[in-house]
């Protein structure tokens, strides 16, 4: 038997080229060196946003105007799965807002108080400092426990970002705690020392302290305040996303709880609960930020609009409520002319609602981005564009 | 027939000790790491050696993509990334739903069932989707221990030996790509942010990455992106001149005042059929005016506590 060689193809044969109409794209010829081709220039960081723009060939390759239904049930979808992923924080991230918050505060306020009021509102710039350790010494274990890798923590520390809201205030809370740990010394030391043991060196030393206390002090208080709320904003989730009252509001709510807060630990822990003129101080700033709270909320729902469902009809509704009607009812109280002892318990129910309140909204608002993200109407509604 | 308590049973304290040893070595091995602390530029794809290498992307062409799914193995297996389960989800052949920690590459499906034409003509939607690789990315902005960069191709990378886990990124990613890995198929998993690397290991080889290398219809083309997107706009007039008028890009160009992508499609439909945003928003964008109305409202605040303790003060006086 002869061997029959099968008859080859020519490579050449007409037909060929026709099974070759789709040659292999990803075909790396070269190996490295395919990368190395040195066309691309490296692009500032200014110019990388405008980058890729269609050259003018005038060939239209943008999308359609795609005009549609705003009926849900004729929205364009892919089968209701939300967009965005669920934020992974959780109540850690709540108890941290309100407590880092009423530190702040509590903070500011006192320093407030010994800058202007001087030795006449002593008890509140001492009061405050101690509430306003208390409540921060629980705020960083809170914040290295919701994190993935716990062990990790330090790894904030690595960097200086101020891109990231989340950078800048960890290096915040850094310098907050380090001037609220020398504000509590200082102020103990006040406390427990008297005037005549006092050294030069101790003297001097308290003097440079209540600049410090101040100058580097107050601004990161603030800074710690108000950074929970940009950092929410500066998110992708349909509720936070960029929504300028949100930062407003928890510096307000901050503030308010720290005044709260001073107040009831002044009525709990003072010299035969405080003096009347400092409760009274501590209510009118009190007063103050609800005000600029209530506002804050109001921008915030209005800039929301459908977006703020989640906060207004969704599971936390009943928070958002808890938080309005905290904020209302402390106010009413603080109207009811009692005096002496009657005065004195209407005010502690009135700083316990308003700590209620301030509480109610972190949660509210944490666990509503939960909600807003995990609904696709919202996640659609929120990447909507402006001109469709 | 001897029973233990197995709560306080032999060697506890031991284990107990060699836990916390283990944990301690971890921390203080990982401390050259993290100190000293120091100024991050955004890395841009120069700042690595001397050769400019090109920006390398992917074209995802959903018109040839026939919903085979070798993109999504081929990922998985390169990559090692567990199987998420089975789950069944109903959506037309797509059991995935999502893209995920461990799901770097997720097909899309949607059956148009006479919906779209008078003639009642049904047709497939179908797409590969993947991490975009934002030329400006906000998870990159995002990131506090910086961990994630722009590697020297220009993608979006996540350094997996410095990410902490704090979910940022997750929370900033207007597409919903990159997810904290808590658990996996209910098991617990490391706690750092995952998403698609566009196969840095093999581009670093000079391969092409594992989904566009397996991809049979060339639907997942990968190269340079300037050439990507010649060659996407060239696909698109090709198919508007067969008569497809329906053809369009996304994110070859800006989307709305969102930067270019990286990785970006060329779509037949509206970009929610696919699950993506039609406009995604920038949350980098107006940050400095948030962060100055939240200052001024705490400053504001704390001159109204000033003046009532400076008012206080003379009244008592």
């Amino acid at each position: 038997m002869a061997d029959e060689t099968p008859e080859r193809v020519p490579f050449e044969a007409e037909w060929t080229h026709d099974l070759q109409h789709c040659s292999d794209p990803n075909r790396v010829v070269g190996g490295r060196g395919a990368f190395t081709a040195g066309q691309a220039q490296p692009m500032a960081r200014r110019e990388l946003r405008s980058a890729g723009r269609p050259p003018a060939t005038g060939v239209q390759t943008e999308r359609p105007p795609v005009r549609f239904s705003h009926d849900p049930s004729k929205e364009p979808s892919y089968y209701d799965v939300p967009m965005l992923k669920s934020p992974p924080w959780k109540w850690e991230i709540a108890w941290y807002f309100f407590l880092g918050g009423l530190s702040s505060g509590a903070y500011t306020v006192g320093r407030m108080a010994e800058r202007f009021g001087g030795k006449e509102y002593a008890e509140i710039s001492r009061t405050s400092a101690y509430t306003a350790m208390a409540t921060f010494v629980p705020c960083p274990p809170l914040l290295i426990h919701d994190l993935g890798d716990p062990k990790r923590f330090h790894h904030m520390l690595r960097v200086l970002k101020p891109t990231s809201p989340m950078s800048l205030g960890t290096w915040a809370i850094m310098g907050y705690s380090g001037a609220l740990t020398a504000e509590v010394a200082r102020q103990w030391v006040l406390a427990h020392v008297p005037p005549k043991k006092r050294g030069a060196l101790l003297r001097a030393g308290t003097a440079t302290a209540e600049a410090i206390h101040d100058v580097p002090g107050i601004p990161l208080a603030l800074t710690v305040a108000g950074y929970t709320g940009v950092l929410l904003s500066t998110s992708a989730n349909p509720l936070w996303s960029k929504n300028k009252w949100l930062g407003p509001l928890f510096s307000a709510s901050a503030i308010a709880t720290g005044a709260a807060a001073t107040s009831l630990a002044l009525s709990m822990f003072g010299k035969r609960g405080g003096r009347e003129e400092s409760h009274a101080a501590l209510e009118h700033i009190d007063t103050a930020a609800h005000i600029a709270e209530a506002v804050c909320l109001g921008g915030f729902l209005k800039e929301a609009g459908e977006k703020g469902n989640s906060l207004t009809k969704g599971s936390m509704k009943g928070h958002t409520a808890v938080m309005a009607g905290g904020l209302l009812a402390s106010e009413l109280l603080k109207l009811i002319p009692f005096r002496g002892t009657l005065r004195r318990i209407t005010m502690m129910f009135s700083t316990i609602l308003s700590l209620v309140s301030g509480f109610a909204l972190r949660w509210a608002m944490v666990h509503a981005g939960h909600e807003a993200a995990n609904d696709p109407r919202t996640n659609r509604l929120s990447s909507r564009r402006a001109d469709v | 027939m001897t029973f233990k308590l197995p709560i306080v049973g032999d060697g506890v304290a031991a284990q107990l000790l060699e836990r916390t040893r283990e944990m301690a070595v971890e921390v203080i091995g990982d401390l050259p790491n993290a100190f000293p602390p120091r100024w991050t530029e955004v890395p841009q794809p120069a700042d690595h050696g001397g050769d400019a290498r090109q920006i390398m992307g992917f074209f995802t062409d959903t018109t040839l993509c026939i919903g085979c799914k070798a993109c999504e193995v081929a990922c998985k297996q390169w990559n090692q990334l567990p199987a998420e389960g089975m789950n069944f989800t109903g959506y037309s052949y797509d059991n995935t739903a999502r893209l995920s920690a461990t799901t770097w590459r997720h097909v899309a499906f949607k059956e148009k069932i006479g919906e779209d034409d008078a003639a009642g003509i049904s047709r497939w939607l179908m797409m590969s989707d993947v991490c975009k690789h934002c030329q400006s990315a906000p998870c990159q902005h995002a990131c506090p221990t910086g961990a994630i960069i722009y590697n020297e191709f220009g993608d979006v990378y996540v350094q997996g030996d410095i990410c902490n886990g704090c979910g940022y990124c997750v929370v900033a990613c207007p597409f919903g790509v990159i997810e904290r890995s808590d658990h996996v198929a209910g098991i617990p998993a490391d706690g750092h942010a995952h998403k698609c690397t566009l196969c840095y290991d093999r581009q670093a080889e000079g391969m092409t990455p594992a989904c566009a290398k397996s991809c049979p219809t060339a639907s997942i083309q990968f190269g340079s992106v300037d050439d990507l997107r010649a060659k996407a706009r060239q696909r698109v007039n090709e198919l508007r001149e067969r008569g497809n008028d329906k053809a369009y890009l996304y994110g070859c160009d800006s989307v709305g005042d969102y930067g270019p992508l990286n990785s970006f499609f060329l779509l037949e439909d509206h970009p929610n059929e696919y699950n993506l945003p039609e406009n995604p928003p920038q949350p980098f964008d107006g940050q400095g005016k948030r962060y100055a109305a939240s200052l001024a409202v705490g400053a504001g605040l704390a001159m109204v506590a000033a003046m009532i303790f400076g008012g206080g003060g003379r009244r008592g006086r």
